[in-house]
């Protein structure tokens, strides 16, 4: 069992969202936290990017205008 | 923020904070006093506190030209690592978790922090930093495995032959392996 945290500084990007789906793809964490998504919403399409599969659950906490922002997958 | 979780193969319940500490000293005091009193009231499940603290817990987790050590904000999280009993293991791999792009200073801003259950429970875990990519922050791994050192191998001891009944018992034991594949 693995569990992954990472501060990421914004999750908008194609590119920062392409960088986790490859780091999850690489170490399958049973749990991934990201820091500082800079997203106001994390909606269930985000983290199918993110995770790949759609056999998960999730959670997020806001971004504060543009900082801040976490998600657990 | 707090999720709470079970191993599905095991049965065994844990939580997970995703931690994002700010850099202003009195809000992480806050902070910390909330995740002390959440470790307290969770004290009998398996618990890790993970993310960026924005902390560090001495002078050698930090590298940089000039800044001074803010020893307030360094002991006020050492106090509450400790007083909530909590283990900040090593980390493998690189000694510094964020990087400024000068180049010149950089420190141990994200961990891993687990509860004594979870020690317990799983006490082989490892806490990896990854290479760095697009952030300046990188990945951390928490691996909770058990160690597995491959196959247990078989060892037959001549002696053995010697004893009474050797050859029947293991006759006996093999007629009775029911092996499927």
């Amino acid at each position: 069992m693995k569990i992954i945290t990472y501060n990421e500084r914004g999750l908008g990007g194609f590119e920062k969202r392409n960088e986790v789906r490859r780091l999850v793809s690489e170490k399958q964490p049973y749990v991934l936290c990201i820091q500082e998504t800079k997203l106001s919403v994390v909606d269930a399409l985000v983290v199918m990017t993110l995770w790949g599969g759609s056999n998960y659950g999730y959670s997020f906490q806001p971004s504060m205008g543009a900082s801040g922002g976490l998600v657990t997958v | 923020m707090i999720i709470r979780g079970r191993v599905i193969i095991t049965n065994q319940d844990f939580i997970v904070a995703n931690v994002y500490a700010p850099c202003d000293t009195s809000a992480k005091q806050t902070l910390w006093d909330r995740l002390h009193s959440i470790s307290l009231l969770h004290a009998d499940i398996n618990m890790c506190i993970c993310g960026d603290f924005n902390s560090i817990r001495s002078a050698e987790e930090r590298k940089s030209r000039g800044t001074v050590l803010r020893q307030h904000d360094v002991d006020i999280f050492n106090n509450f690592i400790e007083d909530s009993s909590l283990v900040d293991l090593p980390v493998c791999g690189r000694l510094f978790t964020w990087y400024r792009g000068d180049g010149h200073s950089m420190s141990r801003l994200d961990r891993f922090l687990l509860n004594d259950v979870w020690c317990m429970t799983w006490p082989n875990c490892t806490q990896i930093a990854l290479q760095r990519g697009l952030s300046d922050h990188v990945p951390l791994v928490l691996r909770v495995d058990v160690v597995n050192w491959g196959p247990q191998p078989l060892r037959m001891l001549k002696c053995w032959a010697d004893i009474l009944g050797y050859e029947n018992f293991v006759r006996e034991q093999w007629s009775l392996l029911d092996v499927n594949g």
